[in-house]
């Protein structure tokens, strides 16, 4: 969880540390690469980092092998290898065509704790995921469900909104809040990852009120260059998968470039650490879960649109 | 800690005062002075070199002391959190009665209004298309008058501006506004085009009283949602100051100790913390379930 206070910080930053002497603070020394068969490839590097992804940056995407999940739905795994704590990172990437599912927002409280978890997703739920960033037990910044303002918004330069119209269209905006017309259902979160392509320059230096260095287990959302979602977790993949819940993992600006290589064009960072939980089916119904240490207040849920009645000629 | 310090300072030298003779006590007192001055110099060196912020993860025996002390202020506004948690399931459960009494009332009046909106953007939008066929003759009707006068031209570059302006801000009233002085000057009325499209559509129906009420109760049960989340909002940052820890440390800290307390109460092994960590919070268990309940 990145807490309110710090979003309040970067808010206020209007200029970076390094700037006053016309330099730039370097992000912490580190890089990426992805596992090919016996090879590590590296693909990202702190000192060469891109300002901007695009679809020839897709690197990441290209080796992906996706497998098939219900309504159109894809997913598929990768290994990692970074610096630090990262050394081991099983990056979990699920796709989902907007066009395909019906998207709504779930909250759960129980005693008025936070209550969502995985087991509450539902039979027609072709993907789920933790949304936006929580303060304590309720989510944080606006949230719109079924129409209805549940929390009022917030604005900040690195805050992104998620929306989903009446229609099913989907929207990532950033740094405004978007005209509510239309819409039923709304999220925010931070830091904004990938702005039309770009990398925030809060994320491509140190001293600009973002932490770049602090590694945790990541979860971000996208929207790619065709309007598909684009979920990408990160878990700590050493000794198999007894420690996938360890909340090692890649710093902010590593998963803006892992967003960036996936093909995102608009992307913004969830809760992760202990809040981040992931539920995928396939084309056989069979779910497949990276559930969370922690219940949380808000999940987006992609369910199976009802099938037409068939029409009689 | 400095205060302390300073207190125990001014308590040695009461008791000296009492205990010995006045010369004795005089010299006593400035040599206890003296070196109670340096034992606070030394004590204010040490705490500016330790004044750095403490870490969140993994937590050390420090940290989870100032953790505790967080927590505890936690504890004490858990009380507000929960009133109004108990307000909003009792307004949750007047809007679940409010939306049973609308019965579709709501459906109805959205999907009437829909018809309406939709028979008003199709009158405008033939209006439109009959001006933009008009146009170029408009156009050059206004044009040789123009040439004829300067001052026609200045008003088509002013109202041309002011719809440039407002654009550049954002105003989207103002440039509605210069946009149909504009085009007013080349003789279309929008006003009038509103007025046909009122006339073919008929007005947006009224609201139901059944649906302002329904309004009415989901803006209550939002204003008591935000006042919860600032409460926590709140809570946090005053606990994150108590403890003495930036607001990003306290919260990494806060989740460690979430995940070790969720793997016990589900007697499964720790498999977010490191083996330190495991332990002290072990040691320390009896002080953690204190403030178990703010864990959850």
């Amino acid at each position: 969880m990145i807490p309110p206070l710090l979003l309040g910080r970067v808010a206020l930053v209007v200029a970076c540390l390094g700037s006053a002497e016309g330099t730039k603070l370097a992000l912490p020394s580190s890089r990426l690469a992805v596992r090919e068969g016996t090879v590590w490839r590296e693909w990202w590097n702190s000192a060469s980092a891109p300002e901007r992804y695009a679809d020839a940056r897709a690197t990441l995407a290209r080796r992906l092998r996706w497998r098939d999940g219900a309504a159109g739905t894809a997913w598929g795994e990768l290994a990692l290898a970074g610096v630090g704590e990262a050394w081991r990172t099983r990056l979990i990437v699920v796709r989902v065509d907007p066009r395909r599912v019906r998207l709504t927002l779930d909250t759960a409280f129980v005693d008025g704790n936070a209550a969502w978890s995985l087991d509450r997703a539902g039979a027609t739920a072709v993907a789920a995921v933790n949304a936006g960033q929580f303060v304590r037990s309720m989510p944080w910044g606006w949230v719109l469900l079924d129409g209805a303002q549940f929390l009022r918004p917030s604005v900040a330069p690195l805050v992104s909104t998620f929306t989903v119209t009446a229609g099913g269209a989907v929207r990532l905006a950033h740094a405004t809040v978007p005209d509510s017309a239309g819409v039923r259902w709304a999220f925010q979160s931070y830091p904004t990852l990938l702005n039309a392509g770009s990398v925030p320059h809060q994320l491509r230096e140190a001293g600009c009120g973002v932490d770049v260095a602090h590694r945790d287990a990541r979860l971000a959302l996208g929207l790619d260059g065709e309007g598909r979602l684009l979920i990408a977790m990160t878990r700590f993949d050493a000794i198999g998968s007894a420690f996938d819940r360890v909340p090692f993992g890649l710093t902010t600006p590593e998963m803006a470039a892992v967003m960036g290589a996936l093909g995102a064009v608009d992307a913004v960072l969830l809760d992760g650490g202990i809040s981040a939980q992931l539920l995928v089916r396939d084309a056989a119904g069979n779910a497949h879960r990276w559930p969370g240490v922690r219940n949380v207040p808000l999940a987006l849920v992609a369910h199976q649109r009802p099938r037409a009645a068939p029409t009689v000629p | 800690m400095r205060a302390t310090v300073r207190m125990t300072g001014i308590m040695f030298a009461l008791i000296a005062l009492c205990a010995l003779p006045a010369q004795a006590q005089l010299g006593g007192f400035i040599k206890k002075a003296a070196k109670k001055a340096a034992e606070n110099k030394v004590e204010d060196k040490v705490e500016s070199a330790t004044a750095k912020p403490l870490g969140g993860d993994p937590v050390t025996a420090e940290t989870l002391d100032a953790l505790l002390r967080g927590l505890s202020l936690e504890l004490e506004t858990k009380d507000k959190t929960k009133q109004l948690w108990t307000a909003i399931e009792a307004k949750a459960k007047e809007v679940t009665e409010a939306e049973r009494a609308a019965g579709n009332e709501p459906d109805a009046w959205h999907k009437a209004s829909r018809d309406v909106e939709r028979c008003l953007s199709n009158s405008l939008d033939k209006s439109n298309k009959q001006h933009e066929q008009e146009m170029p003759q408009k156009m050059m009707t206004v044009m040789s008058s123009a040439n004829a006068n300067p001052a026609v031209v200045e008003k088509i570059q002013a109202a041309g501006k002011a719809m440039s302006d407002a654009q550049a801000k954002g105003d989207m009233p103002a440039y509605v506004r210069a946009y149909n002085n504009y085009i007013k000057m080349f003789g279309f009325d929008v006003a009038k085009d509103s007025a046909v499209a009122f006339a073919a559509c008929g007005k947006l129906p009224p609201k139901p009283a059944s649906m302002i009420k329904l309004e009415r109760l989901q803006a209550e049960v939002a204003r008591l949602s935000d006042e919860r989340r600032d409460a926590e909002t709140e809570s946090d940052a005053r606990a994150a100051k108590a403890a003495g820890m930036p607001a990003d440390k306290y919260a990494l800290a806060r989740e460690r100790l979430w995940a070790w307390a969720a793997a016990r109460k589900q007697k499964q092994a720790t498999r977010a913390l490191t083996k330190d960590e495991d332990a002290l919070f072990s040691a320390r268990a009896s002080d953690i379930k204190k403030i178990e309940s703010m864990l959850r």
